[in-house]
């Protein structure tokens, strides 16, 4: 234990570089395995790339060209450095379709939508699961809770594409009150936002009553009342505070649902994003865009859950004085 | 002692028929399980049957839940879709199971190396999201053959599946190992395999059967998404995502094409749900929250 913390303007914060540069270099084998993983699943499947710029009965001249000229005709271990060089530099290679358009290019392109549609859907999953959670608890085992409780269930059973055409029917062919596909303004947002939301907030909702539970059980939440405070100053500053922490780390994980989500969102309402890209590319066998989508969904993960520990060490004194040593 | 360990959940089973919840899943469940058993020997069509006579019927007296844009019966291939369903959920579910249950009990006896190998692995699976790589695993590997498909489907999704599992099974047997009943059984002289198969395995089935039971949901999900792609089951063969993605360009026209298979699915993994809910409550008062 290092003696004589560093303290800073904020509070105690003993040392926090050293923690952060540790889990940073945790992250690297995670994003290697899984360059190398996706890197070799195209490389092992079956079906050349080449077929698809030229067709599976093309002149064997032709296609020894054009491998040479992808490179695909050397050693497997020398492609994977090359990709993985390329990767660390933002050179994600070229797409087999798309005119070969290179694939950095295309992501940043498309990326921001699936960013945009990810904040939404967790913003409006947070604004109502983490009421609703905290709701529950108070009225534990009464008929809110059960309600919660149950519309946590069935939300949790339907995914997007059961979601979506019911809501489309509902509320853009029969009421008309909103467009059915496009990204062309807020009216075109609300029902993706929805659909993609409905998951995490269930989620979300879950782990807010169980901690709420758990921490209205604490000694100290009986010391706040006994010392006179209201009920409410108690849940908002006492409970609420302590029983956020958990809820933090399903926060942290629903973005991996959301980035998975926003395949089949997307495809349903025709959002020009990355999971509408993905899942044509996909399609199309256009390995170097899969690839790509691969590493940059791998690296938003570890990013968001590495924020969640930082989140953590920076909320929780307990888990503070751990990540120090 | 015996006692304790050869029944580690006393009245469970009259916990579970006494909630109104749980026995209407079951009997949701059951009655899925006989459709997709007898239902298509029972239905005049084949999944495959091209009524050119009745293209996008609705529902009537000759196809009771209708038909598709190439005059298939909705109803015969919903019941194929449950067949695919369930024995998609079953037959992953047993592998990630068996092979969570296995390493599981194998790091968490023997520690060590293996252990630290299995948290390894464990670690980094979790750091990307599984149904993603489902998705790009299939994707991938996409074979053209329908029997390929399933097994690709099978594999891919058992094997992004049991980790989970794993880690479930290893923190269960951790916590029995330092129990006084297994020391006890050392003491004795009691072989190893004997005490993991006798006294620690029984004390950790019902966190198991809880977490095979949502897990099915999951898996049955998962299998959807990827027929929903078009990466899954490859047609003709009907899977209720298959399906929905089908009828979407008949959303306005004809609605039913994916108003039934959706509520299938819906139907099928709600009941699961619910009955793992149940199985915990029943299983573990103490859990009860």
């Amino acid at each position: 234990m290092p003696a004589a913390p560093s303290v800073s303007p904020l509070g105690y914060y003993p040392r926090m570089a050293p923690y952060v540069l540790k889990r940073l270099a945790l992250a690297v084998p995670t994003l290697l395995a899984v360059s190398f993983v996706t890197f070799f699943l195209g490389y092992l499947a079956p079906g050349s790339p080449i077929d698809l710029l030229v067709g599976q009965h093309a002149d064997p001249a032709i296609r020894r060209q054009l491998e040479h000229e992808y490179g695909l005709d050397r050693p497997a271990m020398v492609q994977y450095a090359d990709f993985l060089w390329g990767a660390v530099r933002g050179d994600l290679g070229h797409s087999f379709a798309n005119g070969g358009r290179s694939v950095t290019d295309l992501i940043a392109q498309q990326f921001p939508t699936t960013a945009f549609l990810a904040l939404l859907a967790i913003c409006t999953a947070s604004l109502l699961g983490l009421p609703a959670g905290v709701l529950a608890a108070l009225q534990h085992n009464r008929l809110p809770d059960r309600a919660v409780m149950t519309q946590v269930l069935v939300l949790v059973s339907l995914p997007p594409f059961v979601l979506a055409p019911i809501l489309m029917l509902c509320f853009s062919l029969w009421l008309g009150w909103l467009p059915t596909s496009g990204w062309e303004g807020p009216s075109y947002w609300v029902l993706p936002t929805v659909v993609l939301a409905a998951r995490p907030g269930a989620l979300l909702a879950r782990q807010m009553r169980s901690s709420m539970l758990e921490v209205l059980r604490q000694d100290y939440i009986r010391t706040a009342s006994a010392k006179g405070l209201t009920g409410t100053q108690v849940i908002l500053r006492h409970a609420l505070k302590n029983a956020l922490l958990p809820v933090l780390t399903v926060l942290g994980n629903s973005f991996g649902y959301l980035l998975t989500g926003s395949f089949i969102v997307e495809t349903l309402f025709s959002i020009p994003g990355i999971g509408y890209e993905s899942v044509h590319s996909i399609l199309a066998r256009d390995y170097p865009v899969i690839q790509g989508v691969a590493l940059l969904v791998a690296s938003v993960f570890v990013a968001v859950n590495l924020l969640v520990d930082l989140l953590y060490v920076i909320v929780d004194p307990r888990v503070r004085h751990e990540a120090a040593r | 002692m015996s006692d304790a360990a050869a029944r580690p959940m006393p009245g469970a089973g009259a916990r579970l028929i006494r909630n109104p919840v749980a026995v209407a899943a079951i009997a949701v469940l059951a009655l899925l399980i006989l459709a997709a058993a007898f239902g298509p020997a029972l239905s005049p069509f084949s999944y495959d049957t091209e009524d050119r006579a009745a293209i996008l019927a609705p529902p009537g007296p000759r196809h009771a839940l209708g038909t598709d844009n190439h005059g298939q019966d909705t109803l015969t291939r919903l019941l194929h879709g449950a067949r695919v369903s369930l024995s998609v959920g079953l037959v992953v579910e047993a592998i990630e199971v068996l092979i969570g249950v296995a390493l599981g009990l194998l790091a968490a006896w023997k520690g060590g190396r293996l252990d630290l190998l299995l948290m390894r692995v464990t670690d980094g699976m979790f750091a990307f999201p599984d149904l993603l790589f489902a998705i790009l695993l299939v994707g991938i590997m996409r074979p053209t053959t329908a029997a390929g498909s399933f097994l690709t489907v099978f594999v891919a999704l058992a094997l992004v599946n049991w980790p989970g599992m794993a880690r479930l099974v290893r923190g269960q047997a951790l916590a029995v190992r330092s129990k006084e009943y297994v020391e006890a059984a050392r003491s004795l002289g009691i072989p190893d395999r004997r005490i993991v198969m006798r006294h620690v395995l029984p004390n950790i089935v019902s966190p198991i059967v809880v977490a095979a039971t949502v897990d099915i949901a999951q898996v049955i999900l998962a299998e959807a998404t990827l027929s929903f792609l078009g990466i899954g089951l490859q047609p003709p063969y009907p899977s209720w995502g298959r399906m929905i993605s089908d009828g979407l360009p008949y959303l306005r026209s004809a609605p039913q094409l994916i108003v039934y298979p959706a509520l299938a699915l819906g139907t099928v993994v709600i009941s699961l749900n619910f009955l793992g809910d149940a199985l915990r409550d029943a299983l573990d008062p103490r859990m009860r929250g």
